[in-house]
C-alpha cells in the first residue's frame, strides 16, 4: 500500500467516527506489510478534525501545530458532525485491502478501477458527501424563490387600461392589452406581472431604472393606486386570486 | 461609416428569420426585427443563418477615439434566460483596450451585475460602443494595457491606433 493509501484510510475511519486507536488496530489489522503508529493517526486525525479532509501529507504538520494535543480525543467523538455523517458502528467492516502499485486519485474515478475496494468505498462517500451538499444548496435556493413568489402573490397587480400612459411592456417587449395584470413598482415603470415577478425573484431592482424595490412601498402603493383611480371593484382581492393560474 | 443594409441585404436576413422564428420567444423576434429595421449608426448587428440567438456584430470605431477608422468584429450570444440574463458578448477582432481582454472578453457593468430585462441588444451594443470612446483604466480587464493607458496614455493611445490599422481593417 502506498502512503496515501493508509491516508485515505485515516480519512475514512475519521469519517465513520471511530477513534484514533481504533482506526490503528484496524488498519494494522488489514495491512500486511506496513503498520501506522497511533501517534501518526492521531496527527491525522486532528487534521481532519479542523476541517482540512485533505491528504497532503505536509499539511499534517501544520495542522498539529494548531490544535492541543489533549483535546485530540474529544475531537474523535464530535468528527461524525464535522463531516456530515452520522456513526455507522461497524457495519461496514473494515476490509483487507489489495495493495496497487498505482498512483491514485481521489478526483479521478477511472483510476480507482485499480486500486482497492476500500478506496472505493472512500471515493463513493466522497462523491455522495458532494451531491448531499448541492442538493442541499438547491433547496435553499429554491426556498428563497418559494419564498419571494409567496410573498409577490400577495401584492396585488392592476390591471391595464385603455387610458393608461405606457403602451408597452419593457422585459417581454409586447404591447399591454386592456384586462392584463400589470404591476407598477414604486417609481411608477410598468411591466407585465408574469414579467417583473420572474425578474423580482432573482433582483429587487426596477428594470427600467434600477431603483430599489421595496416590497412594502410596492403593496401600499399598489393599494393607494387602486383607490385613487377607483379601481377596487376590477382589483378586489377575489378577482387577483381567481385570476392567479 | 457602413450601414447594416450593406452587410446583409434585408430580404435576405427575412427569409431567414421567419424560418426560425416559431421557437425564438417574441421579444427575441421583435429585437431583431427592429435593429434590421432601425440600425444603431455606425453599428450591425445580423443573426446567424443557422442560429437566431446568435448575431455577427460590426462597430465602427468612433471617431473620437484611437479606434477611428477600424472595423471590430464581435460575435453577441442571447442565452436561454435571456432577457432574465445578459447576452454573451465578445470581439472576434485583436483590440487594444484596457477593458477588453485577449480573448475578447468585455468588462462591462451591464453585461454582469448591472444587467436588466428593460436592456436590449440595442443598448448592450451602444454601451460597448460608447467603451471605445470612453476607455476606463480604474476597472481593467487587460492589467497590462490598463498599466500602460495609466502610465504613458500617450503611447497607450499610439499602440491602439497601430493595432486598429493592423487587425481591424474591413
Amino acid at each position: 500500500m502506498e502512503k496515501v493509501h493508509f491516508f485515505a484510510c485515516f480519512l475514512y475511519e475519521s469519517m465513520l467516527g471511530r477513534s484514533a486507536t481504533e482506526t490503528t488496530e484496524n488498519i494494522n489489522r488489514a495491512s500486511a506489510e506496513r503498520g501506522a503508529s497511533r501517534k501518526t493517526v492521531q496527527q491525522w486525525f486532528t487534521k481532519f478534525a479542523c476541517g482540512d479532509a485533505s491528504l497532503e501529507e505536509k499539511k499534517v504538520v501544520e495542522g498539529i501545530l494548531k490544535v492541543d494535543h489533549h483535546k485530540t480525543k474529544e475531537m474523535g467523538n464530535c468528527l461524525p458532525s464535522l463531516f456530515g455523517f452520522s456513526r455507522q458502528h461497524d457495519e461496514t467492516p473494515m476490509r483487507r485491502s489489495r495493495s496497487s502499485e498505482n498512483a491514485m486519485s481521489f478526483t479521478n474515478p477511472a483510476m480507482m478501477q485499480t486500486s482497492s475496494s476500500y478506496v472505493n468505498q472512500l471515493y463513493q462517500h466522497n462523491v455522495i458527501r458532494q451531491r448531499q451538499a448541492e442538493e442541499r444548496g438547491k433547496e435553499i435556493d429554491e426556498a428563497k424563490k418559494n419564498r419571494i413568489r409567496g410573498l409577490l402573490d400577495q401584492i396585488p397587480a392592476d390591471v391595464f387600461r385603455g387610458d393608461m400612459a405606457s403602451t408597452e411592456c419593457a422585459i417581454c417587449m409586447i404591447d399591454f392589452e386592456p384586462g392584463e395584470r400589470i404591476r407598477f413598482l414604486p417609481c411608477m415603470h410598468s411591466f407585465h406581472q408574469e414579467c417583473v415577478d420572474e425578474w423580482l425573484l432573482k433582483s429587487f431592482t426596477c428594470p427600467s431604472c434600477l431603483e430599489p424595490v421595496d416590497s412594502t412601498i410596492l403593496s401600499s402603493l399598489t393599494a393607494h393606486n387602486m383607490q385613487s383611480l377607483h379601481q377596487i371593484t376590477s382589483s378586489s382581492p377575489s378577482t387577483s386570486s381567481s385570476a392567479k393560474h | 461609416m457602413f450601414t447594416l443594409s450593406a452587410h446583409f441585404p434585408p430580404v435576405f436576413a427575412h427569409v431567414h428569420f421567419c424560418r426560425m422564428a416559431s421557437q425564438l420567444p417574441r421579444r427575441i423576434i421583435k429585437e431583431t426585427q427592429r435593429l434590421l429595421a432601425d440600425p444603431v449608426p455606425g453599428i450591425s448587428a445580423n443573426p446567424d443563418e443557422s442560429n437566431a440567438r446568435y448575431f455577427h456584430v460590426m462597430i465602427a470605431g468612433p471617431d473620437d477615439s484611437p479606434f477611428a477608422g477600424g472595423v471590430f468584429k464581435l460575435e453577441l450570444f442571447l442565452p436561454e434566460e435571456y432577457p432574465m440574463a445578459a447576452p454573451k458578448v465578445r470581439f472576434m477582432t485583436k483590440i487594444y483596450h484596457p477593458n477588453i481582454d485577449k480573448l475578447g472578453r468585455i468588462c462591462l457593468d451591464i453585461l454582469k451585475d448591472k444587467w436588466s430585462p428593460a436592456l436590449q441588444i440595442r443598448t448592450v451594443l451602444l454601451s460597448i460602443q460608447a467603451l471605445l470612446s470612453a476607455p476606463n483604466p480604474e476597472d481593467p480587464l487587460a492589467t497590462d494595457v490598463a498599466e500602460q493607458w495609466k502610465t504613458n496614455e500617450a503611447e497607450a493611445i499610439k499602440t491602439a491606433k497601430q493595432w486598429t490599422l493592423s487587425y481591424a481593417q474591413a
